[in-house]
């Protein structure tokens, strides 16, 4: 996080790159959550301030992808100084140039401080939720700009596929994936080498290259961001990947969702093109490369390999059995090398820096079975009841622990941990005694969670576990492609039975039952996705039983979530009057006089729990 | 096709690579049941009612037979505890759903579910199995059904939801139904009654391909016509799967030849399939063995061409001896299997699949057929013709029928032998 290409090469604000010469340089975030927050109306606002004060040949404003910090956009880094600003608006504008500008102090009220407040202005690198990360795959966030193929170059940029072409063979490349023990980012885990090498070794021309960008879980957005802040890294490590295995074409399957890491792809593919780095004889070396980009119309059941392929070929977006591997028979029945975007990102620092810098980071051995360890880095998306909620890159190996409350920032108003839920949907659930628990494949899969492609969701005290399960299953159900019976009517079952035992309708049995469904959906079903969906069902029985019980024997939610277990009353002894929470009852179902203590019609009241959030003295209880 | 070794259940067997696991399963005489599954389909697998266990090295895994490629050394368990509990679960979700469907209370009973656990939610009568979809796709090859929607609102409709152009009215959908969901509707035959002129009202043996011309003289009304009931008595089942398409049977074996039962037989050996409004044609097992490993395919008939039953159709070559096959059928060329000219070997791997010859659009395929050995007559026939080459190869003084046995054989035995079994006369190169 020290030298940026900017202090070196910098651009004035009409983007033409000039050599040296500014004294500051702005990065805003131009990643989806900033820009939706305003980023690109902070920059304009910038402009004009920057122009009327006659500085645009001493401050440089530039676009950079998202640097994680998604929850408090949108984010500015200042250089030199490591400067964060965040929570920006136009408005803050005239007084950020004047005072970090013109008086040379950051402004204090917009720079990011630990809480508690220190009264210092923290660098990056002092900032917990920064200072624990280690940027591999997102090395270039924030410093930058991802529509600059330049600003890439200057970074080492293509430099790995350079020394790929003319140092290396196809196989002496296959032979550093494997050593370097780099296994998909994309949920499974497989390693990385072994299926270039499989696919390279499969029969059948033409041979494709296949980056999975179909993201779709709730709350996880890696994929997107590394696009957003660095397309090019997934373009080269593409390219690396169609020279190993024998491919000239590659394609990018990416959800329609995300038109701007689409946008921010397409100007890379054709800015590579133009500087011969996709086409054809690529560095003089005979190889061809044509990326294209393929656009998802939304279904979740599209990230699981044949089904993304199918409907890449124009046919409905549904799995087939594989029994015969897509790295042999994948689109169009060709030998198909399908990765994530995560993957291919994590490539050219590989080629580059060599298998053994790579397998330092991480846990486990690798250097007998490719299985044996996850090296590397992992990209998550740290979302739900944690101060910081955002992206993170974290070493392998890092506990729960430290990515929920050192980078995490812990628990936001003082509510206690209850469980962390990993890879998404189809993930499970993780309880706070795992919570010194190393984050690696093979550990999450052991306590019955997996990595999956990074999602994280932090829950607390008031999250009820059943409550949870029943909300995953039912997005699995509108994505379910329908096609057999165990994930289609099973889930649909699974949900009944939660919703049974939310509603107080079930007994002992219902447990068990549902216990035997959601084992016969895991081992039954015909693809990944039905394969995985029991699981938030499966972990929270496993971890979280007591709760399921409560449920079933006693009525009683403990979270206080599910309304048909649940009354909410006021507790006399803290209730002053103050009438806040019968003025917003929306049923009219509070009732009492001015400083005195309220009460609760249980008979009216729809248990929407308004009055619990408005009531600023904790007075309403819920039972 | 290589055989490979695998034990069912602790018996030993063999089966050939890659083919279906539940060939090799049902080969022995053990049951599995399968609900979505039906010969001459692409297996599709979502039932999951053929789930089995196989283990191979150290790692057992849970697989559904019907599309598993068998392998070699594969150890496999048709009815562990682990299958019967998925099983009895799976009937359940389908008794669920079909609360009413016989067939359906039929498969639970006999996995020794007889009620479910869980909720019915909306009673419907169609499992989902896709057996209509596929038929239309696959063997019809209309493609006017398709699933609409996706999840637990999956239904079988047509495309948009509008009665479909490509809707030959053939009827096989509601034929291979295995829980009555599937019903015909007169909308096509309404609207054909209504657009059509008298001279295009095609009877649907027609419209299938079966037949090159008749008009419907029953406005569309099949329950009540003499034409359909004979030929559906004839066949035995819906003409379509009994004469269409590549419906791919497993190889029965007569003698030592692999026999298939769903197409039709010329007594020179050539074997003809309909698919859509084209006759696909090919050379038997019989012709295979007795010409040898085939070195060289010349292929007389070219696309385009009008090729008469009987004319020279193709010559197949193996170092010695040569052999003509005539084509079964009249009618006008449209392919030709421009893989097995580049590599003949296709032939000894696979002659009534990937190694067919030349596709035909024959002048009336149905009336044609009469004159060919069709799947009633075919095992009697190939036995006899193994026969009468038995005694013939005994007279000639070999007794046994191994691979390249005609390399053994003086060419002027051979010319008899050919000249006995294809009417035709085998040319020395």
């Amino acid at each position: 996080m020290s030298a940026t290409p900017h202090d070196t090469v910098g651009r004035d604000t009409t983007g033409d790159a000039i050599p040296g010469g500014y004294r500051i340089h702005m990065m805003l975030c131009a990643g989806t959550d900033c820009a939706g927050r305003g980023s690109y109306r902070v920059k304009e606002a910038l402009e004009r301030e920057i122009t009327r004060h006659g500085l645009s040949h001493e401050v440089a404003i530039g676009m950079s992808g998202c640097r994680g910090h998604c929850g408090q956009g949108p984010v500015m880094v200042v250089n030199p100084g490591e400067i964060v600003y965040q929570g920006l608006s136009e408005h803050d504008v005239p007084r950020l140039v004047q005072e970090h500008v013109l008086q040379g102090r950051p402004l204090q009220e917009r720079v990011h401080t630990l809480p508690p407040q220190t009264g210092t202005v923290p660098l990056i690198s002092e900032i917990g939720f920064f200072g624990k990360q280690r940027l591999l795959v997102l090395r270039n966030r924030g410093i930058i700009d991802p529509e600059v193929i330049d600003d890439y170059i200057v970074r080492d940029g293509y430099r790995a596929l350079s020394t790929a072409l003319s140092t290396m063979t196809p196989e002496e490349v296959i032979q550093e994936l494997i050593a370097s023990g780099l296994r998909g980012r994309g949920g499974g885990g497989f390693p990385t080498g072994i299926k270039w090498k499989t696919c390279r070794e499969a029969p059948g021309h033409p041979k494709y290259i296949v980056c999975n960008a179909d993201e779709g879980d709730p709350g996880a957005y890696m994929d997107r961001t590394i696009i957003e802040c660095d397309p090019h890294a997934v373009l080269e490590g593409m390219a690396i990947a169609g020279y190993a295995i024998g491919a000239r074409k590659g394609y990018v399957y990416i959800r329609n969702e995300y038109p701007l890491a689409r946008e921010c792809l397409e100007k890379a593919i054709a800015d590579a093109r133009e500087y011969g780095l996709l086409g054809e004889n690529i560095f003089d070396r005979g190889f061809d490369f044509e990326v294209s980009i393929h656009r998802g119309a939304g279904a979740f059941v599209c990230g699981e390999s044949s089904a993304l392929m199918a409907s890449m070929e124009g046919r409905p977006g549904e799995p087939r059995a594989k029994y015969i591997h897509t790295v042999e028979h994948g689109l169009w029945d060709r030998p198909t090398n399908l990765n994530n975007v995560e993957t291919y990102a994590n490539v050219p620092p590989i080629i580059l820096r060599g298998a053994q810098w790579f397998t330092s980071i991480g846990t486990g051995d690798v250097s007998e079975n490719p299985w044996g360890g996850s090296k590397g880095t992992k990209v998550f998306s740290l979302v739900g009841k944690v101060h910081n909620t955002g992206l993170v890159e974290v070493p392998m190996g890092i506990t729960l622990r430290e990515i929920v409350f050192d980078i995490g920032g812990g628990i936001p108003k003082g509510k206690k941990f209850k469980a962390v839920q990993t890879g998404g949907p189809s993930g499970g659930v993780i309880p706070e005694e795992l919570l010194d628990l190393p984050v690696d494949f093979d550990q999450l899969t052991r306590v019955g969670s997996m990595m999956g492609s990074g999602g994280m969701i932090v829950m607390d005290e008031t999250d009820c576990m059943v409550d949870i399960a029943r909300y995953f299953i039912d997005f699995l159900i509108g994505e379910s492609c329908g096609k057999c019976l165990p994930c289609r009517e099973g889930l649909t079952q699974i949900s009944t039975l939660l919703n049974d035992i939310c509603n107080g309708e079930a007994d002992e049995h219902t447990i068990t039952l549902l216990e035997e469904l959601s084992n016969t959906v895991k081992e039954c079903s015909l693809c990944a996705l039905g394969g995985s969906a029991p699981n938030p069902v499966l972990s929270t029985l496993r971890y979280f039983r007591d709760e399921y019980e409560a449920h079933v024997r006693e009525k009683r939610c403990p979270a206080g979530v599910c309304k048909a277990l649940i009354t909410y009353s006021i507790d006399p002894a803290r209730c002053t009057g103050c009438t806040l929470c019968a003025r917003n009852c929306p049923q009219d179902a509070i009732s009492g006089e001015n400083k005195k203590p309220h009460s609760i019609a249980v008979d009216l009241c729809i248990k929407c729990g308004i009055c619990r959030d408005v009531c600023p003295h904790d007075a309403v209880i819920v039972h | 096709m290589t055989e490979v070794r695998l034990t069912i259940d602790g018996r030993e067997t063999t089966a050939p690579h890659r083919s279906p696991l539940l060939d090799a399963i049902r080969g022995l005489g053990i049951d599995v049941p399968t609900l979505c599954h039906m010969d001459g389909l692409e297996p599709y697998g979502v039932c999951r009612m053929c789930i089995v266990e196989v283990k191979r090295g150290r790692r057992t895994r849970l697989v559904t037979s019907c599309n598993f490629p068998v392998e070699q050394g594969l150890e496999v368990f048709t009815d562990t505890e682990r299958i019967r509990q998925h099983r009895r679960i799976l009937a359940e979700l389908m008794l669920a759903r079909c609360p009413d469907v016989p067939k359906v209370r039929e498969l639970a009973a006999s996995v020794g579910v007889t009620t479910s656990r869980f909720h019915t939610m909306a009673a419907s009568d169609c499992v989902m199995c896709g057996l209509c979809v596929r038929v239309c796709d696959e063997i019809v090859g209309a493609s006017a059904l398709s699933f609409v929607g996706r999840g637990n609102v999956r239904i079988v409709g047509t495309p948009w939801s509008v009665d479909p152009e490509s809707c030959i009215a053939c009827g096989a959908c509601v034929y291979v139904c295995p829980t009555g969901a599937m019903h015909m509707e007169e909308k096509t035959t309404e609207r054909w009654r209504r657009e059509l002129g008298s001279d295009k009202r095609m009877c649907r043996y027609a419209r299938m391909g079966l037949i090159s011309y008749k008009i419907c003289p029953n406005d569309f009304r099949c329950a009540e016509c003499e034409v359909d009931q004979r030929i559906f008595e004839e066949f035995g089942t819906h003409p379509i799967l009994a004469i269409a398409p590549g419906l791919r049977q497993t190889p029965i074996k007569v003698g030592p030849f692999d026999v298939v039962e769903d197409r039709f037989y010329s007594r020179g050996h050539a074997w003809a399939t309909m698919t859509g409004d084209h006759a696909r044609v090919g050379m038997d097992d019989f012709a295979r063995q007795l010409v040898g490993p085939i070195g060289k395919v010349i292929m007389h008939a070219m696309p385009g061409h009008t090729i008469r039953a009987g004319d020279a159709a193709a010559t197949v070559t193996s170092d010695g001896h040569s052999l003509t096959l005539r084509a079964p059928v009249s009618g006008t060329v449209t392919h030709v299997n421009g893989a097995v000219v580049d590599d003949p070997a296709l032939l000894d791997e696979d002659c009534y699949g990937r190694g067919w010859l030349f596709t035909i659009q024959p002048d009336d395929f149905y009336l044609q057929s009469r004159r060919l050995v069709g799947r009633e007559q075919v095992k009697a026939w190939i036995d006899e013709q193994w026969q009468r080459l038995a005694h013939a190869l005994e007279a000639m003084g070999h007794s046994e029928l191994t691979p390249g046995f005609a390399h053994r054989i003086s060419h002027a035995d051979f010319v008899e032998l050919s000249k006995e079994h294809f009417e035709s006369e085998a040319t020395s190169p």
